[in-house]
């Protein structure tokens, strides 16, 4: 019955949306950035776990960060136990390493961050947030269609051409209630071919907003790999002024 | 001795005090490793070190914070009987208190063991005031640091990873969120006073450092050092010069300098080089491969010779196998060093590695016309348990 459903639902939209794409009241880039500023906040602290999963084997990474905006960030390392209490600075376009260990700071080169933690389908630009998905692409609403259990809008985004940005192409699936849940997302390199999706589950309430706690970055074509994000905690508009992402701060942060 | 049992007494009571807190941090690792050694055409060297490490911080409140690093090995194998003082050798302690102790010296093995970090660090605002045995870390390039005063360590002794460290009062008065001040004085193990003051910043994408002091009471120090980056690639380099206090008149000051770059492709393949110009060097390898392996390490002797030059490649074969090969060359003498390294991840937990070493140099005689050793190799197997 339900299936019945989804398919009267999906026909229904296919007929209509070439109409009501031109009339919705709210624009693509409004949704991705709402959907962009629901995950992030003004500012926000998150406690996560990354697990990369391949067919023979399975590593994770857990730490701690503190993020403002774009341009600052500060991540502590909690485990595996040989990284644990290392901590990584971003200002702007630099970025610093502190290793308690040795008690030493080291500017990080940016060829260098381009490097995934031990082969992760998550890349340093995603974990620091290099480019913007409101600022460095075109969006624009393609369809209605309904993924999980959400009713969401397909939104494409073609990176604009100054943009310093790895993708072709990126497809999203923003969820249409209030919440601008990022439901599903589709990454395509330059050839159109699909290079990784992610897929967002386990939503729970967290400071006031409906969280997805566990999100899966699968690569295309690759059986048995992927890597998935375990949220364990999130708290928004905390107060993080710019002054707190410092070096004095990475030496006592834990 | 009876003060070194003291101090470790109270390390288990203090970890014991406050393992029901949350304001403390325990970790460390067991390592075992295999080393097989050959020098000149002489037989094969075997040696087994058992190697434990402790780091507690305890987190006593929003000002103070109090940590301890203790270093626990236990060394077996042929060179603990061939080589006399070996216990001596291991057991050094070059700070100003004698936090090292050899617990077992048998004939065939020795239980060594150092506290290399205890201090106490109090910070209010953007001041910071750390007191006792810490690490201080002055260096920007990567396998010499002639602006590192204080710890010198030496790029062949690779089972150190945290490297020692000195006995001191280190000043820093943050300006800035990536600017500091910064006076360090330390005290030898000779009651000698090193004190420097360090001004470090960030312009235009280089972090920037001048310092300035007394070195072991023997020499004004000046020197900088910078880290930036030149078309993606880390670009760093230090200099510092050093003129005798004796002779303050003489033009007799000495130069050492480094100068490096590093570049990771997104392949994962990681290039770096890294150039040494050393004023106290000698002309040639005067002291053959003993002088290298068991130098005497200061800023002042970062290598035997003048000039020495380091490049290395590392590549992930897979994510889980990581392969290093590290080359140096020292023009006068000839030296030539390689350093394979191969490192598999077994877990979250566990590392296997497998590193090869081999010197070679040109022949050398000591005083009384006797050949000094002038090539060896060794193979190091290490299994590491991380908690």
């Amino acid at each position: 019955m339900k299936i019945n459903l989804n398919v009267v639902l999906i026909l229904f939209f296919a007929l209509i949306s070439g109409n009501i794409l031109a009339q919705y009241d709210i624009t693509a880039e409004e949704i991705i950035k709402r959907a962009d500023e629901k995950m992030r906040g003004k500012t926000n602290t998150t406690s996560m776990e990354m697990q990369i999963i391949r067919p023979t084997w399975k590593r994770s990474v857990s730490m701690k960060s503190w993020g403002r905006g774009m341009d600052y960030s500060m991540t502590y390392i909690t485990a595996p136990a040989k990284d644990k209490g290392q901590v990584f600075l971003k200002r702007k376009t630099e970025m610093w390493n502190w290793m308690p260990s040795i008690g030493r700071m080291i500017k990080i080169p940016a060829s260098m961050m381009s490097q995934g933690w031990m082969g992760s389908d998550y890349t340093n630009d995603d974990i620091l947030k290099e480019s913007s998905i409101v600022h460095d692409y075109d969006h624009k609403i393609v369809g209605v269609e309904k993924v999980e259990s959400f009713d969401t809008y397909k939104i494409e985004m073609i990176p604009k051409e100054e943009a310093a940005v790895i993708w072709g192409k990126i497809y999203k699936w923003i969820s249409k209630d209030d919440e601008y849940i990022q439901v599903k997302s589709e990454y395509y390199d330059e050839d159109d071919e699909l290079v990784k999706s992610d897929f967002a589950y386990d939503f729970k309430k967290m400071d006031g907003r409906l969280i997805p706690t566990r999100i899966e970055i699968i690569p295309a074509d690759e059986e048995g790999k992927k890597t998935v994000l375990f949220i364990q905690d999130i708290k928004f508009d905390v107060d993080l002024p710019e002054s707190f992402f410092s070096q004095q701060k990475m030496k006592k942060i834990r | 001795m009876l003060n070194r049992i003291y101090i470790t007494i109270i390390f288990f009571l203090f970890s014991t005090v406050i393992y029901a807190q949350d304001n403390w941090m325990l970790k460390g690792y067991v390592k075992g490793m295999t080393a097989m050694q050959t020098i000149d055409d002489g037989g094969m060297a075997i040696e087994n070190t058992l190697h434990n490490r402790f780091d507690l911080n305890w987190y006593i409140n929003e000002n103070f914070t109090f940590t301890v690093g203790l270093r626990n090995r236990i060394i077996a194998g042929n060179n603990v009987a061939l080589i006399p003082n070996y216990s001596d050798y291991v057991g050094r302690d070059v700070g100003y208190f004698n936090l090292s102790w050899v617990w077992a010296d048998e004939n065939s093995w020795i239980g060594v063991s150092q506290l290399d970090r205890l201090m106490i660090d109090y910070s209010v605002g953007n001041f910071q005031v750390t007191l006792g045995r810490q690490r201080i870390n002055w260096g920007q390039t990567f396998v010499w640091n002639p602006n590192d005063l204080f710890n010198t360590y030496s790029y062949f002794d690779f089972d150190y990873e945290e490297k020692p460290g000195s006995d001191a009062v280190r000043l820093q008065y943050y300006i800035g969120e990536s600017s500091k001040i910064e006076l360090s004085t330390s005290i030898n193990s000779d009651d000698k006073i090193t004190s420097a003051l360090l001004y470090r910043f960030n312009t235009h994408g280089y972090d920037i450092q001048f310092l300035g002091g007394v070195f072991t009471e023997s020499d004004y120090v000046i020197g900088g050092g910078w880290s930036g980056s030149i078309a993606g690639g880390g670009f760093s380099g230090e200099m510092t010069y050093y003129h005798p206090i004796e002779n303050i008149s003489d033009e007799n000051g000495t130069i050492t300098a480094t100068l490096h770059y590093d570049y990771t492709f997104s392949n994962s393949l990681n290039l770096q080089f890294e150039t040494l110009y050393n004023g106290f060097g000698a002309d040639d390898m005067e002291g053959g491969l003993g002088e290298v392996i068991f130098m005497d390490l200061s800023p002042k002797n970062l290598f035997p010779t003048k000039v020495a030059l380091f490049g290395s490649g590392g590549y992930q074969i897979s994510p889980l196998i990581n392969l290093m090969l590290a080359g140096m060359y020292g023009p006068e003498g000839n030296f030539v060093y390689f350093g394979p390294t191969l490192a598999y991840s077994m877990s979250d937990t566990m590392e296997l590695a497998v590193i090869g070493q081999y010197y070679s140099m040109d022949k050398v005689e000591d005083n009384e016309g006797n050949p000094l050793p002038n090539s060896g190799s060794a193979l190091f197997v290490r299994l590491k348990w991380a908690f």
